[in-house]
């Protein structure tokens, strides 16, 4: 019976459309639009700094340790690169050349702290260096309080507070994702099309209520176990879902050479998971949905649209927007949630709070899997 | 002869609507039991109520002897379904929707391949197994709800109206699988709003109105009910009053109707009432062009007990 589940998902061509084709068509569009652009600048996963210190102080020492444990890192290729660069003049006139990949300085005098960055230079470098500036200054005092009490500590609270300061920075660069990170686009075009997999967990819903479906009716007066077929439904769908999202990736990192990074295998693992989470997503939609078949589903295609561009699949630093004005948002919308994770794995190399979120979704898509199997087990309607 | 079906005191809302009202219902092993209503009586209501697909407010209902559940397993493993909608998976082609419906009781594969092909057989849908059941015409597509409803071979199958919109070709071969079917020993249940068909195939029935039975009985037993049982009609002129009053006097006779050229006279059961009209017109000396006589059809006897036509179409 598992067989013909699978001809029946395999055989549903709008399915194919919304999460093969279109995606395609739209990374292709990307291709043809960024294309050469893409040659000249590659990621964000680095910034280029450098310290220029006037005035040796206490707080510059610290400031300087601050920065070197952040461009140390023991997992991986570190986000923050420090460079020598020996005075301002130097430092202005680096920042000005077009060739030099500084990216922003550090001036410190005394305890005070200027930010010098490069002309014309990304938005996420802004945001990045400002970030640690503040971490740091608000940090300050406790290193202080620190020395004068037990000055062993200080190594270990600056280590914390740079942890502190990566985890911040990661989180307000990406939402300040600047237009020039093309790959945004095609990470997003994923995620749209993993999300369009909605349809399929309403079809699941659809394979099993009587209510629904004319098909679902003679699978009710049956004898077969509902589970069974419940299970069938799913799982046939996830294979589907599995597949082409294989696909994406590989075309992903084979024709639009995009890497997946040295967390590929976790990215992989991220997106088997987005998938089933639509799924559960999709079995939630159906079931509480009212109308049609067809009606279910273009609600809940609509659904995804506006979660997805809420997202920033077209106006890019529309999450940086929502960040600043309303951040539950951000925080509960699918879209951005799995769009963050993806962004963050690839881009950076630690998955810092990769299991946070994975843990997120996979509960979210635990619980709507048991909801629904529970729905979906009764036999008896009030009305067909 | 067991019975097959009990149904006792069934009532089924739909919020305000009352679609059955004390539905009552037995079926014996073997026959051909009719469920004969217009649209909307809640001919598919009370189906789906004894298929314990839907909810029902009040009322027991036992198949094979058992209570039937929504896990009673056993029960539904016997029984077969052709629903009123074509029921089958878009995606599937005809022989993979039937191999999947029939899979569904059928474990072995052996076995299943068999009754799948003795369904495509019954149905005559050899030249189509690779459509899909879009590309199938209307009666083709009503073929397939029915192999898919049969192919497991169940010992009673429930017809929800199998012939509506199916050309009279198709219908013939839909009525006749039908009392093949009986005829192996099956126990069929089949709803229709066409007398024709209910009269052709039904060993007992139930006549149903706005969810109320308001008659019910073996078709012979439903026709002698109503007052009026036969309708003879004679074509003759000038015949004048006096030999109408005879007419009128006969025993049995309930109204005559005469237009100077032709002759009804509703009449009620009796065996001579053709005989004893036309010797009356005989000995006044009338010559009769054509005289034939009219059985009371199931319309009849609806249109007798509620007052309207059974088919509003
Ligand atoms: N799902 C439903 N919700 C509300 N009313 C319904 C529903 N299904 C049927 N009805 C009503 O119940 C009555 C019986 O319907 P049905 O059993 O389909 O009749 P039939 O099969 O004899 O044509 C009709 O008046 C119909 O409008
Ligand atoms: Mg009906």
């Amino acid at each position: 019976m598992f067989k013909y589940y699978l001809l029946k998902s395999i055989r549903e061509t709008q399915f194919w459309f919304w999460s093969l084709v279109f995606p395609l068509a739209l990374m292709t569009c990307f291709q043809v639009a960024f294309g050469n652009i893409y040659e000249m600048e590659n990621s964000i996963s680095q910034i280029n700094v450098a310290i220029i210190v006037d005035q040796e102080s206490m707080y510059s020492e610290n400031f300087e340790m601050t920065i070197d444990s952040l461009s140390e890192n023991d997992k991986g290729e570190p986000f923050l690169v420090k460079q020598d660069v020996a005075n301002i003049e130097e430092a202005h006139e680096l920042l000005l050349d077009e060739k030099s990949d500084l990216d922003a300085v550090f001036v410190v005098d005394g305890e005070n702290m200027e930010i010098l960055l490069k002309k014309d230079g990304r938005t996420t470098v802004t945001m990045v260096t400002k970030t640690i500036a503040n971490a740091y200054q608000s940090n300050y005092s406790i290193i202080m309080d620190a020395y004068s009490t037990d000055p062993s500590s200080v190594p270990a609270i600056i280590e914390s507070i740079s942890e502190d300061i990566e985890y911040t920075t990661y989180n307000d660069g990406i939402y300040t994702r600047s237009p020039d990170n093309y790959e945004w686009y095609y990470i997003s075009t994923i995620i749209m099309a993993l999300l369009f997999n909605v349809t399929l967990g309403i079809g699941v819903v659809s394979d099993t209520r009587a209510d629904i479906s004319v098909g679902a009716m003679r699978v009710s007066v049956s004898p077969a176990r509902k589970l069974k077929l419940i299970l069938s439904a799913f799982f046939s769908r996830v294979i589907c879902v599995w597949i082409l999202s294989g696909i994406h990736l590989l075309v992903l990192n084979f024709v639009f050479k995009i890497s997946l990074g040295k967390n590929w295998i976790l990215v992989v693992l991220f997106v088997m998971l987005a998938d089933v989470f639509a799924l559960a997503i999709g079995q939630i939609f159906g079931l509480f949905m009212k109308g049609s078949l067809s009606q279910r589903e273009n609600k809940a295609t609509g659904i995804v649209m506006v979660s997805v561009f809420l997202s920033g699949e077209m106006v890019s630093n529309l999450p940086g927007i929502i960040e600043a004005k309303f951040p539950i948002l951000n925080a509960i919308n699918p879209a951005t949630i799995l769009n963050m994770g993806m962004y963050r794995l690839i881009y950076f190399d630690q998955p810092y709070d990769f299991f946070i979120n994975a843990g997120k979704i996979l509960v979210v898509s635990l619980l709507c899997l048991v909801i629904s199997v529970i729905m979906l087990r009764r036999e008896k309607y009030a009305s067909l | 002869m067991a019975e097959v079906i009990k149904v006792e005191n069934l009532v089924k809302r739909y919020k305000e609507l009352i679609a059955l009202d004390h539905f009552n219902m037995s079926v014996k092993e073997g026959e051909i039991f009719g469920l004969l209503g217009p649209n909307g009586s809640g001919k598919s209501t009370a189906i789906n109520c004894i298929l314990s697909l839907l909810e029902y407010d009040k009322g027991a209902i036992t198949i094979f002897g058992e209570k039937m559940t929504p896990r009673a397993y056993s029960i539904k493993s016997k029984i077969g379904v052709v629903p009123q909608e074509v029921s089958v998976f878009e995606e599937l082609t005809v022989y993979e929707n039937i191999d999947f419906f029939c899979g569904l009781y059928i474990q072995d594969k052996a076995t299943r391949k068999r009754y799948v092909q003795e369904a495509i057989d019954f149905v005559e849908l050899n030249d189509f197994l690779k459509f899909r059941p879009k590309k199938l015409s209307g009666g083709l597509k009503r073929r397939l709800n029915i192999a898919c409803g049969i192919a497991h071979k169940p010992k009673l199958i429930f017809f929800d109206e199998p012939t509506v919109a199916v050309d009279p070709q198709s219908r013939n071969k839909i009525l006749e699988g039908i009392e093949t079917l009986r005829q192996n020993g099956t126990t069929v249940v089949y709803t229709s709003h066409y007398m024709e068909e209910v009269e052709r195939l039904a060993d007992h029935l139930i006549i149903l109105d706005k969810g109320t039975i308001i008659a019910e009985g073996t078709i012979d037993e439903l026709k002698k009910m109503i007052k009026k049982s036969e309708l003879i009609t004679v074509e003759a002129s000038g015949i004048e009053d006096d030999a109408l009053n005879k007419i009128r006097e006969l025993k049995n006779i309930f109204n005559v109707n005469y237009d100077g050229s032709i002759l009804k006279v509703e009449a009620g059961s009796g065996k001579h009432n053709v005989v004893d009209i036309i010797s009356v017109l005989q000995n006044g000396g009338y010559s009769m062009k054509r005289v034939f006589s009219e059985q009371p059809t199931l319309n009849d006897v609806f249109l007798e007990l509620t007052g309207k036509q059974l088919r509003d179409d």
